[in-house]
């Protein structure tokens, strides 16, 4: 790498200090922005996607993460039915999140799920 | 062309981070289709550009045993956290891939082993790949989308 600056705290002039393990540790660690054909439009740490089933993606990652319990969010164009649509993130006995991929559903109204023109989601937690 | 800086020992994380800055993203025509359950629909892995960057690159992924390495851990029933993360940064980068090359590491990190290991025994295929433009081209039917019977498996 270029250089490193190795520092446990950053201060603006006038608005205060902030510890930069807020920085490492609250960094979105994989994101991905894909589209209705399950194309990726771009992303950071994502290998690949798996294109699941209508409206049902699952995105894996290039870097793992530490352990199943990170954190993730996520949204998406809801053009199509208004404000009836959420996102949901699948975590079932039988799908259970795992270190290496993470599943992202769109549903209309917590029942069928549909194909959205952009699907998005941010990661966050420590890697492995 | 862009050189690869000296990767062993860097965390796999800041190694993603410079190509992402120092590589186009390339968008690979290949897409690996495959079932995994009899009762569910075909599933399709799609590569993602940046990632495939840095496969044609070189010098910036572990190598896929890595992954199963991790894999094996995490399948462990007292599994709560990773310990051999260390694999992934500290093991030599493998070297350059071509486009095929790489679909073959992807198949084996993200699809399930017991299809592609297994993907042409049994009564019909498990997987295949092909060309983005050879799956249907609307997503009309998705949850239906099958391989079909008449693929016949290469000599």
């Amino acid at each position: 790498m270029a250089g490193k600056i190795i520092a446990d705290q950053i201060q603006h002039s006038t608005a205060g200090y902030l510890d930069t393990q807020y920085v490492v540790n609250g960094s979105a660690k994989a994101w991905i922005h894909q589209d209705d054909n399950a194309d990726i439009r771009d992303s950071l740490n994502i290998a690949s996607l798996t294109d699941v089933a209508v409206g049902k993606s699952e995105n894996n990652f290039s870097t793992n993460f530490s352990s199943a319990y990170y954190s993730s969010g996520g949204t998406h164009n809801t053009y199509a039915v208004g404000n009836n649509m959420f996102t949901a993130f699948e975590q079932t006995e039988t799908h259970c999140p795992s270190t290496s991929s993470k599943s992202i559903d769109a549903c209309y109204n917590g029942s069928s799920f549909v194909d959205q023109s952009t699907l998005v989601q941010q990661c966050f937690g420590d890697l492995a | 062309m862009t050189q690869t800086p000296e990767f062993k020992g860097t965390h796999l994380f800041d190694r993603l981070c410079w190509a992402k800055e120092n590589l186009e993203g390339v968008q690979s025509d290949y897409r690996v289709v495959y079932e995994d359950s009899v009762d569910e629909c075909a599933k399709i892995l799609v590569p993602d550009p940046n990632w495939m960057a840095c496969a044609l690159q070189g010098g910036i992924l572990p190598p896929v045993w890595v992954y199963h390495e991790l894999a094996k851990d995490e399948a462990q029933q007292a599994f709560k956290k990773h310990t051999r993360g260390y694999l992934l940064h500290q093991t030599e980068p493998v070297a350059a891939m071509t486009e095929e090359e790489a679909i073959e590491y992807l198949i084996m990190k993200d699809c399930p082993e017991a299809v592609w290991k297994t993907y042409n025994e049994g009564n019909r295929l498990k997987m295949v790949v092909c060309k983005k433009e050879q799956l249907p081209q609307t997503r009309e039917w998705r949850n239906s989308w099958k391989i079909s019977d008449d693929l016949q498996v290469a000599a």
